[in-house]
């Protein structure tokens, strides 16, 4: 199962896949520091048996019915400080692929995807190895839910629940890894501004008003990013206020 | 800009306390850098002061000695600094040891820490070799860009 990619220059040349991994983030990780993994390496698993997601927290996943792999790129030409790139490179690739098919689908800042009604449908988490100049590896893991459609927590979808569709994983993996190869090329060539502009047009909650919470409830539009990834909320007064994570929730 | 107005320029600079001095405008850029010994010897000139100055006259005989000793530990001991602004984690996991502790020799290229900004974790990777002589964050802090982390001695 996954074969390797035809219709891409560099990424998923080189598929590892297993039935079973502890993390396909952590495996890569491993890799790498072993040397035994490059540019444009994915590994894939059909259950991940300790997943991860931020911090502390796991993601969960029913065997054999989503995508959970993580790819291996070394963004060597970023700085530290431009690392943000890397969550809109990937964001937008998942956004191009899903919003195929239900055009409601959005980035959620920072790197979720969301559907607005049905909820959340792709996590990602982002491993970097950086040294004082730059971004020397950088291990992209992606748990894009596909085919499950029961999920023991609110606010979780899938594709086939968006679609009553049941999806061949093995073809739209291909689709998605083409997708971040094309984003990631976007960013390789400096591209960034192109990547800024796509991000904040897909963003979710983008010159709407809202509540939003920062220890104080207030009513806020989102207007822009700042170059690190901040969050940017016009209030009702007018007035510009910066957030970064658990700075602010959505409510 | 006409020859006498550089060669004053030049003049100006050398007679300032600045060492390097780059101007840019639409028609022109200047470099101007000066290989004098003025830094150094500057340098030299306020070290030794406070070790001149006797403790029994001083009111605080302490005050003296400090700075001179973490005059001392800046020679020595090579700072490893934060590439970005974010959140400084000492270990991988919540549950796990931390990436390294006083008194651990590290190599070139090792993780020491995990600094995480808008959901992207960093594994830093230690510029130099040597042994870990302090830890100058506490776990779970917020970090600045250029802000010391460890304190490593490179001798050790």
């Amino acid at each position: 199962m996954y074969k390797i990619l035809a219709n891409t220059i560099f990424l998923g040349k080189d598929v590892q896949f297993m039935t079973e991994c502890h993390s396909t983030n952590e495996l890569a990780m491993e890799k790498i520091k072993r040397k035994e993994a490059s540019e444009g390496s994915v590994f894939i698993t059909d259950a991940q048996t300790k997943g991860k997601g931020q911090r502390g927290s796991q993601w969960w996943s029913y065997p054999g019915e989503n995508l959970t792999f993580s790819i291996v790129l070394r963004p060597v030409f970023l700085r530290p400080s431009q690392q943000f790139l890397l969550s809109k490179m990937v964001c937008l690739a998942i956004w191009e692929l899903l919003s195929v098919y239900d055009r409601q689908i959005k980035i959620k800042w920072p790197n979720d995807i969301v559907h607005p009604e049905a909820g959340k449908l792709c996590g990602v988490l982002i491993e970097n190895i950086i040294n004082q100049k730059s971004v020397e590896y950088s291990v992209i893991g992606i748990g894009l839910n596909v085919n499950q459609t029961d999920f023991p927590f609110p606010k979780a979808s899938s594709l086939k629940n968006l679609t009553n569709i049941h999806f061949d994983l093995e073809e739209i993996f291909g689709d998605l890894i083409s997708k971040i190869e094309k984003w990631y090329l976007m960013l390789r060539k400096g591209e960034n501004q192109k990547l800024d502009e796509h991000y904040l047009s897909h963003l979710f909650g983008l010159g709407k008003f809202a509540l939003y919470d920062d220890g104080e409830v207030f009513e806020g539009k989102i207007v822009n990013i700042s170059p690190e990834g901040k969050l940017i909320i016009e209030t009702q007064e007018g007035v510009l206020k910066n957030f970064g994570l658990k700075e602010v929730s959505f409510l | 800009m006409k020859a006498k107005e550089i060669q004053d320029l030049i003049d100006f600079i050398s007679n300032s306390g600045l060492a390097e001095v780059k101007i840019e405008t639409d028609e022109f850029k200047l470099s101007i850098k000066k290989h004098s010994e003025a830094p150094a010897r500057v340098e030299t000139s306020v070290a030794p002061a406070p070790q001149a100055s006797t403790p029994s006259s001083n009111p605080a005989p302490a005050a003296p000695a400090a700075p001179a000793e973490a005059k001392d530990e800046s020679s020595k001991y090579v700072e490893v600094k934060s590439p970005m602004i974010g959140t400084f984690y000492r270990t991988p996991n919540p549950d796990s040891d931390a990436f390294v502790n006083v008194g651990d020799t590290i190599s070139k290229g090792q993780t020491v820490c995990i600094i995480e900004a808008m959901k992207l974790f960093n594994e830093i990777e230690s510029e130099v070799s040597g042994k870990i002589v302090k830890v100058l964050v506490e776990n779970s802090q917020p970090v600045e860009y250029d802000q010391p982390l460890f304190l490593v001695d490179p001798a050790g």
